[in-house]
């Protein structure tokens, strides 16, 4: 197994995806050090300003650095993707495995209940939800993790299926061992590499959904940086100051783009197995 | 197989191309659409009065074409709660009085009032010889049907509360009409300017089933109801027996479109004549272009921060001044708003009666400082900001640069950015303490051209929130009685008086964050001649003719 | 007589599980939406109104009534296929949803279209140069387009073709001018999807076993392309599709927002952001309804391309 993970480091594409990722992971770290402003603090006078020396990405329209909101946003953006990734992939995963385990009755019901929130565009439960609670950065990891679970429970669910059939699994039940351990020391590493490429994946799409939230206005409340956010305030400064759209929109997809191509290739790797 | 694969490659690389050829080339053969209506080359069709100009130019479009922002819910001429939709059933129903842009109070389709000595019954003699859309006479019946209707509980009327002094409308004579009142309320005659007359004739005919969806020749006003496509336009046309005279138009389309740079678009391809609220960020770009005009009005909107007057340390009234000196309204008008306001000197709108001019609060936030110092707080606090979200110009961006000004003199500001409901939730079902913040922007839009409007409402003791306007919990006596006494005084000098001393000591006690009147801009091609902009949002189409 | 049987055995079962999941739905939004704070009446009375008539109002809409009564209501009006009134705008909320669905369905459609159109033969094209420099630009075109965020994709068109070049609308509806931004918007998403699947599972079914089968049986290379090999490609194809409309579905909010496409995602929205309950529980329920037949006609279509494709 480990195999495959050497393979993947190896490929030049993953290598250069890797080094986008950590450098945007520095960025969240080191953001006092590295950030040349204060991504809060406003100058009216100097809105919409265009890139310049002293403000490489420009100013918004209440005259903040664009360049520190990027840097700072990069936190913001990382936090909710690992976080929401990480809720919403062990919340699926547990179902998937209990779903696909067990069988009959609590399959049935886990189904139901994966079907009702696959039924529902996950924008608008998002939205409806970030009314009731009011926006905050837990309410948007929330938001973007319910639309990740549905999706592991299901392939999670799958690969259960497949396993659960194996003859060393079966033997291990036929010796009693209990159902528990089974789950955890036979099923789920079987499962692994297909779910990490799920996951690599998933924190991609994540940053997507969260940044959507974001653009809709909906996402972590003013005046944090948040790149979707800084988006969907652009928007209406298309025409005035168009460079006020671009590096968010840039940065986002660089993070996307790199979560991808990782992930992609893992499951290329998987599957040339 | 490779060879049967590369074969049927070959064949899809065609198809790619040219689909994307289609898909590319398309835009470039459609014909770019130009004013596409209807160009009749005759002049005027002048029917019965001519109190048009002999010497205008020839009118070239039949059809006039408005893009609008919002689609109506009703057109029930009382129900409205927009000033778009209200301005367009002003074009088909007409009030008794109205305002013009210097907000002097002209009779419209009254000719007359009088008051009597008591302040109760306020009598209106009506205009003779004017008919409705439909016929029936404008009368005193048509007066007393309308007004009863207002008062009657089961039909849906939003500003009932402009009402509350109307106790019962009597019939004199033919052309005479008595309103009488619950109490001496001299702001009275003001209110009237809001109510659309209609007829009685056509109120039966439609009855309260139709009245808000067709409201066929219901008014006095120059055009006529045509048709309404929900979500698409609203149509008017040309009534030929207005007492005014007719307008130059034979129809008026109102194209519903929600978005501002979609309606800028569309002005700019020509395909509407006149946009309501182009974005705001595009005006210098507009200001600058060839073929179009902008029309742009201060709006009687005021924009401010409440202040609750009864929490913690905005109890004491050095705190609230020195939140007022701590922000540079001008900065904020020039570099948020796009110079699309003027700064407020008042809570009361300059061009109505009662105004008062007071010393604005200019930047200074070293004052704030030392006054945050004095009352005792030299490291600032926390404070919650509410603010809603696309409703007003603008207004997140204005509660992020209201929270920066603060954080500089050491205030926090956390903002807290509900959608519209749960913001109306919050202002007024609250009470000072449980209310879940401390500053709330929000903008009063008074219709009644009258200091009473504004000051009663919003800063008499009486009207505590929850229910009520009072949402800054503000409490002084000595301003409560001159609201008070202002109300009932029947003398105009007297009124004055009373009105100059209340705003001096609100303005004294910052209950508000003072900040600006919005400003209001209409946009329209060059060609589109004789609109007239009013200070309360609203405009005029009667002159209106597109050579 | 016995695959039709059990073809519709199968197709009552997936009816009943998919009215079992719509009532879930519903319920799920009923709870949700009376929990966000606000008002639907006072809304609709306007800010000023004074309490008496917002509880007249609130009559009116019947909000009065105690919650698990207006459940009861709501659903055996469900049952008789009412949607109710809109609390907004007074006329059924059926109408109103019919009036902007349309919409809604011609951006999806166009840009599917689109996006099969021109995806399906860039897959082919890139399987048959599989390796090759034509292929490294259509994977990573594919890559890149997964990862570009729609609404982001949709402001730079906008930025390049309205606003620097004057050559098409920013945004809105009524001429098919209109159409062309939102529809390649969506395409280009699409078509990364597209490309990359159907360049798989070519190769993959061109391996597969019953190629050489054929080869060996003597069939003509065009035939055995044809027939099996494409056939068996398509089939993640159209699964790619089906799920893609849903998706297509579920993104229309943020498309039509911004393109200012008159669509029943702002319609859903809309209604969210004015309390308007019966709207929102009718669209939400509409859209439901759409996408759950969009996947019950993939998986028929999956029956009729290969009919070895068990049931159940």
């Amino acid at each position: 197994m480990s195999e495959q993970y050497v393979r993947l480091i190896k490929s030049k594409r993953v290598q250069i995806c890797l080094f986008i990722i950590l450098s945007f992971i520095f960025m969240a770290l080191f953001a006092d050090l590295i950030s040349p402003y204060d991504p809060l603090e406003t100058d009216l006078s100097k809105s919409c300003k265009p890139p310049s020396i002293e403000h490489l990405l420009g100013t918004d329209e209440l005259g903040r650095d664009i360049l520190s909101r990027i840097i700072y946003g990069s936190r913001l953006t990382l936090t909710i993707s690992f976080l929401a990734t990480a809720l919403g992939a062990v919340t699926g995963i547990f179902f998937g495995v209990v779903s696909g385990y067990f069988g009959g009755a609590v399959d049935t019901i886990i189904q139901r209940i994966t079907e009702i929130l696959l039924a529902l565009p996950g924008f608008l439960l998002a939205i409806m939800f970030v009314a009731i609670m009011g926006s905050s950065l837990w309410t948007v990891i929330i938001s973007v993790s319910i639309s990740i679970i549905p999706s592991f429970i299901r392939m999670v669910r799958g690969l259960t299926l497949q396993v659960r059939e194996l003859e060393y699994v079966l033997a291990a039940k036929q010796l009693g061992v209990n159902n528990v351990k089974i789950m955890f020391k036979h099923i789920i590493p079987n499962v692994s590499p297909t779910i990490i490429a799920q996951i690599t994946l998933n924190l991609g799409t994540s940053i997507l959904f969260a940044s959507g939230l974001g653009f809709l206005g909906i996402g972590v409340p003013p005046p944090a940086p948040e790149w979707g956010t800084m988006l969907g305030t652009g928007r209406a400064y298309i025409f005035y100051a168009p460079h006020l759209i671009i590096s968010p929109g840039l940065s986002i997809f660089l993070l996307v783009l790199s979560f991808n191509i990782i992930g992609d290739r893992l499951g290329e790797i998987i599957a040339s197995k | 197989m490779r060879k049967a694969l590369n074969k049927l490659a070959a064949v899809a690389a065609v198809v790619v191309i040219v689909a994307a050829a289609l898909v590319f080339l398309l835009p470039q053969l459609q014909p770019t659409p130009t004013s596409s209506t209807t160009t009749s080359t005759s002049t005027t069709s002048t029917s019965t009065t001519s109190t048009t100009t002999s010497s205008s130019p020839p009118v070239t479009q039949k059809v006039l074409r408005i893009a609008i922002g919002i689609d109506a819910d009703t057109l029930d001429p009382h129900a409205q709660t927009t000033t778009l939709i209200s301005n367009i059933m002003s074009f088909m129903t007409e009030p008794l009085f109205y305002y013009n842009e210097k907000g002097e109070l002209i009779p419209y389709l009254a000719e007359s009032y009088t008051v009597s000595s008591d302040g109760l019954k306020v009598t209106v003699v009506l205009k003779k010889g004017i008919k409705f859309q439909d016929g029936y006479p404008l009368n005193a019946t048509a007066v007393k049907v309308t007004f009863d209707r207002l008062l009657n509980p089961k039909v849906k009327v939003p500003s009932r509360y402009l009402l509350d002094a109307l106790n019962s409308t009597d019939i004199i004579d033919q052309y005479t009409v008595r309103f009488n009142l619950k109490y001496p309320y001299a702001p009275f005659v003001r209110t009237l300017t809001t109510w659309y007359v209609i007829s009685p004739l056509a109120y039966q005919k439609l009855g309260e089933e139709n009245i808000g969806k067709t409201p066929i020749n219901l008014g006095t006003g120059p055009l006529k109801f045509k048709e309404w496509v929900k979500g698409d336009r609203i149509v008017l046309s040309r009534f030929d027996g207005y007492w005014g005279g007719p307008v130059k138009f034979e129809e008026v389309v109102f194209k519903i479109v929600p978005e501002a740079q979609t309606r800028e678009a569309m002005l700019l391809s020509g395909e509407v004549d006149i946009v309501y609220q182009p974005p705001p960020a595009d005006l210098p770009k507009l200001n600058n272009t060839a073929g179009v005009k902008l029309a742009i009005n201060p709006s009687t909107r005021v924009m401010t921060v409440n202040i609750n007057t009864q929490r913690g340390p905005l109890k004491d009234v050095r705190v609230r001044q020195a939140l007022n000196y701590a922000i540079d309204k001008n900065a904020l008008i020039k570099n948020v708003l796009f110079n699309l306001a003027t700064i407020a000197d008042s809570p009361v709108y300059p061009a109505f009666f009662g105004y008062s001019p007071q010393k604005v609060y200019e930047y200074n936030p070293e004052k704030a400082k030392q006054l945050l110092a004095e009352a005792g707080y030299p490291n600032g606090f926390k404070l919650t900001l509410m603010v809603p979200t696309g409703r007003y110009l603008f207004d997140r961006q204005v509660g992020e640069a209201i929270q920066a000004y603060l954080s500089k003199v050491g205030i926090t500001v956390e903002l807290y950015t509900p959608d519209w409901p749960t913001f109306v939730q919050n202002l007024l079902y609250s009470n000072y303490t449980s209310a879940p913040w401390d500053l709330c922007y929000v903008g009063y839009g008074m219709t009644t051209p009258d200091a009473d409007a504004v000051l009663y409402p919003v800063f008499h003791s009486s009207q505590w929130a929850p229910g009520k306007f009072n949402t800054m919990f503000y409490k002084n006596e000595r301003v409560d009685k001159l609201l008070d006494d202002a109300r009932r005084e029947v003398d105009e000098k007297k009124r004055l008086q009373m009105y100059a001393e209340a705003q001096s000591i609100i303005w004294e006690e910052c209950p508000w964050i003072f900040l600006y009147f919005q400003n209001f801009v209409l946009a329209h091609s060059d060609k589109v001649h004789g609109v007239v902009v009013y200070p309360y949002e609203t405009f005029d189409l009667r002159w209106v003719y597109v050579s | 007589m016995e695959p039709v049987l059990s073809a519709l055995k199968y197709f009552f079962y997936r009816l009943l599980t998919l009215a079992i999941t719509l009532v879930g739905l519903v319920t799920l939004i009923f709870i949700l939406i009376r929990s966000i704070p606000g008002d639907p009446a006072r809304v609709l009375a306007g800010m000023m109104a004074s309490e008496e008539d917002v509880n007249l109002i609130r009559e009116q809409l019947g909000l009065n009534q105690p919650i698990y009564i207006q459940y009861f209501i709501y659903l055996k009006n469900l049952f008789t296929f009412n949607l109710g009134v809109s609390f907004r705008t007074d006329s059924p909320v059926i109408n109103e949803i019919m009036a902007r669905l349309p919409n809604t369905l011609l951006l999806a459609v166009t840009s599917t279209c689109l996006a099969v159109i021109l995806g399906v033969p860039l897959g082919v094209i890139a399987a048959s140069r599989k390796g090759g420099k034509l292929d490294l630009l259509l994977s990573t075109f594919s890559i890149a387009g997964i990862s570009l965020p729609i609404y982001w994709l949709g402001l730079i068109l906008i930025l390049i073709f309205s606003v620097e070049f004057r050559l098409l609308p920013a945004g809105g509806s009524g001429t098919p001018l209109h159409l062309i931004l939102p529809t390649v918007t969506i395409a280009l998403y699409l078509m990364a999807f597209i490309v990359k699947i159907t360049k798989a599972s070519v190769i993959d079914s061109m391996e597969k076993n019953y190629v050489i089968t054929a080869k060996s049986k003597g069939l003509s290379e065009r035939t055995i392309l044809y027939r099996h090999v494409l056939k068996n490609a398509l089939i993640p194809v159209v699964t790619i599709v089906g799920l893609q409309f849903g998706a297509l579905l579920g993104g229309a909010v943020i498309t039509e927002t911004i393109f200012a496409w008159p669509g029943l995602g702002r319609l859903i929205v809309d209604s969210i952001n004015s309390r308007d309950y019966p709207m929102v529980q009718g669209s939400i329920f509409i859209f439901a309804l759409l996408y759950a037949l969009v996947n019950l006609a993939t998986d028929i279509l999956y029956t009729l391309i290969d009919p070895r494709v068990r049931l159940k």
